[in-house]
């Protein structure tokens, strides 16, 4: 705050100083100086400039209807500003416009596609729910187009599996799961999850090899809570084949 | 197959003439020594330190010639091979890198940036042991600095993280001298804004001597954002200015410390991928160590919902003897920061890192958790299950408890064990060092009650990793070691 005080006694129409100042005084919970700030900077040039901030501001204070029309403004006259897009994305799916915050993710992929694995899985679930059908496919499609980019990390590949279970293809999810990392597929826990799978295939058979394998390791590794969890879960699907036999 | 055994055949009167007379005998080629020139990069540092492989990386040229292209590396420091010339490549950003693969675990390596036939001391580096192994002295140490980026700006705390650095290099000369095997830095590395030019200050010329020998595994903090101190996006291309939403110029978009360093995204050094530079984990011999990212990927449900996904998935594979987790933003501290208050969002990240992270942590068997942003030391009980405010913390169920009943410090008779009274492991100790170069002030309800010891002074954390026992100690910038606790397994 000092340096940008001092910076702006030096230029004092500098309006970039006053926008940065006011996302300053903002992180130092000082909302109605950060206003100030932002409101002194639109006079100082073009107001449109004051905008992404005032927006950012008002979304912090979840002034979520006049965010976005801040937003708007800004995206109108600079329609691939990522930062402002991602902003706008994320309000427009807080209020419940799936519609509108698909459009402003599609966008986002579009325009970087080096997005946070979040952003693809958020993507995914707004085209699954926006559409039940074909819109799982395309989730489907845009999990597997990034994964093809980054490999299958768990992330991705782990939505992907759910909404093959969602739409009840479990050897599709079954496939996707035997595509996690090694490391992964090394665990208790997976053999656990892939029991699961099978058993919802009916394939008890395979299922109760993959628990034995997850009970040996269990003994084998430390206990943590996590791993009691996959104990007693073990357990139970175990108990499950062997009484339904 | 055919066509080997014919080659077999066809080579054995060749081998017994070979034997038969020496004079004849195929000499191997001598020898020859790289013939480069050795360069002093303006920045030399090493990304992805691993049991076979590292990535040498290094930007200018102090004296003011050519960058260099290549290294040449060997485990004789006076000749270096030219068979180990390794050309390297060039980043958007200047930087040069060199992947270095191949590598025998726990062993000393020597290097030429340029390319020479020979290498000076300390331009080396020791491989880490296999997974799941010691290194030939039995020990992991763990050198770990905070909010270390003060010598970048210009104010009363300028020189600061020189001073921790020289307080911890006197510690080692007055406590046998081993170096650090891996250099931990917990974000806010370069004040203001994060720049590149700011990283070479507080960074690069801050620590030149560890940089050329030591792994360096950072994670992001919120002066690491740039211009925009746009804390709450999660976007790295918040960086660029606000200004016109034109992206700042290189080397300076989308993010400084994302062009700056090489960080694992597939797993390269142990650990499940990522796919993302933004948040990773690599195993170092017995020790599993997980850098989240507080700032950016925790600042979006949907991101913090993704690396809170890849955090059980990578836990759940980890069987390490030790987890250590770095990140940014401390759950637990009363400096000048305050755990208890969102400050206006800027915080935020302290609370979604303790309600939603804490107890993956503690259901996986973390065993230690690093921090900065609060400009103090704090140190943690052995605690598990706190994911409130202060007040709400209850020594009595969330901390391991000594034979007086009370939450045991960790020292002495008083040492913690990895699997607590709960017969699981189910805790970890929580540790701010936001302190390596500036210790500011403290909360109004300083100190928070699951702190063990906390301290308004300048220094930074060393971790020792043994077979059967983690200790780390705070030291200050005098070089005098004020905190201490040891796990056993």
């Amino acid at each position: 705050m000092d340096i940008l005080s001092k910076e702006i006694a030096g230029n004092p129409d500098d309006q970039g100083l006053y926008l940065r100042r006011a996302l300053a005084w903002a992180d130092s919970g000082e909302p109605a100086k950060a206003v100030e700030d932002v409101e002194y900077a639109a006079k100082l040039g073009d107001p449109l400039q004051a905008t992404l901030v005032r927006g950012i501001l008002l979304f912090r204070q979840q002034a979520l209807s006049a965010a976005k029309a801040c937003f708007d403004d800004y995206l109108q006259r600079y329609p691939e500003h990522t930062g402002a897009l991602s902003y706008r994305a994320r309000l427009l799916n807080d209020t419940g416009d799936k519609g509108a915050a698909l459009a402003d993710y599609q966008h986002l992929i579009q325009l970087q596609p080096e997005q946070d694995p979040g952003i693809y899985v958020a993507t995914a679930q707004l085209l699954a729910s926006t559409r039940p059908d074909e819109g799982t496919q395309a989730a489907l499609a845009l999990l597997d187009q990034r994964i093809d980019a980054v490999g299958a990390i768990p992330q991705l590949q782990r939505q992907a599996i759910s909404l093959e279970k969602q739409r009840g293809d479990y050897a599709a999810a079954l496939q996707r799961l035997s595509t996690l990392d090694g490391r992964i597929r090394a665990t208790p826990e997976w053999h656990v999850e892939a029991a699961e799978l099978l058993l919802a295939s009916n394939d008890s058979g395979q299922a109760r090899a993959h628990l034995l394998v997850a009970q040996e390791q269990l003994q084998q590794l430390r206990a943590t809570p996590a791993r009691a969890k996959t104990g007693a879960r073990t357990q139970q699907l175990l108990e499950q084949i062997d009484g339904g036999t | 197959m055919n066509i080997t055994r014919l080659g077999a055949l066809a080579l054995t009167p060749l081998l017994v003439i070979a034997c038969s007379d020496s004079s004849d005998r195929p000499s191997t080629p001598p020898a020859v020594a790289c013939s480069g020139t050795a360069v002093t990069p303006e920045r030399l540092f090493l990304q992805q330190l691993g049991s076979d492989r590292v990535i040498i990386k290094w930007r200018g040229n102090r004296d003011g010639g050519a960058e260099a292209s290549a290294v040449c590396f060997g485990t004789d420091m006076s000749f270096l091979n030219e068979d180990s010339l390794t050309t390297a490549s060039v980043t958007a950003t200047g930087h040069s890198e060199a992947l270095l693969e191949g590598l025998t675990p726990d062993t000393t390596y020597y290097y030429s940036v340029g390319g020479a036939g020979a290498a000076e001391a300390r331009h080396s580096f020791r491989t880490a042991p296999e997974t799941g192994e010691l290194p030939a002295d039995g020990n992991i140490r763990i050198w770990i600095v905070g909010d270390s980026g003060v010598n970048s700006q210009d104010n009363q705390y300028q020189g600061g993280a020189d001073l921790v650095r020289d307080g911890y290099l006197g510690w080692l000369d007055e406590n046998g001298g081993e170096p650090a095997d891996l250099f931990l830095m917990l974000g806010d590395n370069a004040y203001p804004e994060g720049t590149d030019a700011e990283h070479q200050v507080a960074v690069f010329e801050t620590y030149p001597d560890l940089l050329a020998s030591t792994g360096l595994w950072p994670t992001i903090g919120n002066h690491e954002m740039g211009t925009v101190g746009a804390s709450l996006s999660p976007d790295p291309e918040s960086y660029a200015s606000v200004l016109g939403g034109e992206p700042d110029p290189a080397p300076d978009s989308p993010m400084p410390y994302l062009n700056i360093h090489t960080l694992p995204t597939q797993g390269e050094t142990g650990g499940v991928a990522s796919g993302t530079e933004q948040y990773y984990s690599f195993d170092y011999g017995s020790v599993h160590v997980v850098s989240l990212d507080s700032q950016l990927a925790a600042r979006d449900p949907s991101n913090r919902q993704a690396m809170l996904q890849w955090l059980q998935d990578d836990l759940a594979a980890n069987s390490s003897d030790w987890t250590i987790v770095i990140f940014h933003h401390p759950p637990y501290t009363k400096g000048s920061h305050d755990s208890d208050k969102p400050l206006g969002g800027l915080d935020q990240p302290i609370f979604d890192m303790r309600e939603q992270f804490t107890p993956v942590f503690d259901e996986y068997g973390v065993d230690v958790v690093y921090s900065g942003h609060s400009h103090i030391y704090e140190r943690s009980f052995y605690i598990g299950g706190h994911t409130g405010l202060s007040t709400s913390f209850d020594p009595q169920t969330q901390a391991e408890l000594n034979d007086a009943g009370q939450p045991a410090s960790g020292r002495g008779d008083e040492e913690y064990s990895q699997i607590t009274r709960n017969g699981t492991d189910d805790k970890a100790v929580y540790t701010v060092a936001g302190n390596g170069g500036k210790a500011t002030d403290v909360a109004d309800s300083f100190p928070h009650p699951a702190h063990f010891f906390s301290g308004l002074v300048i220094g930074s954390v060393v971790v020792d990793a043994a077979a059967s026992s983690l200790t780390a100690r705070f030291i200050d910038d005098k070089g005098d070691e004020l905190d201490s606790f040891t796990i056993n397994r």
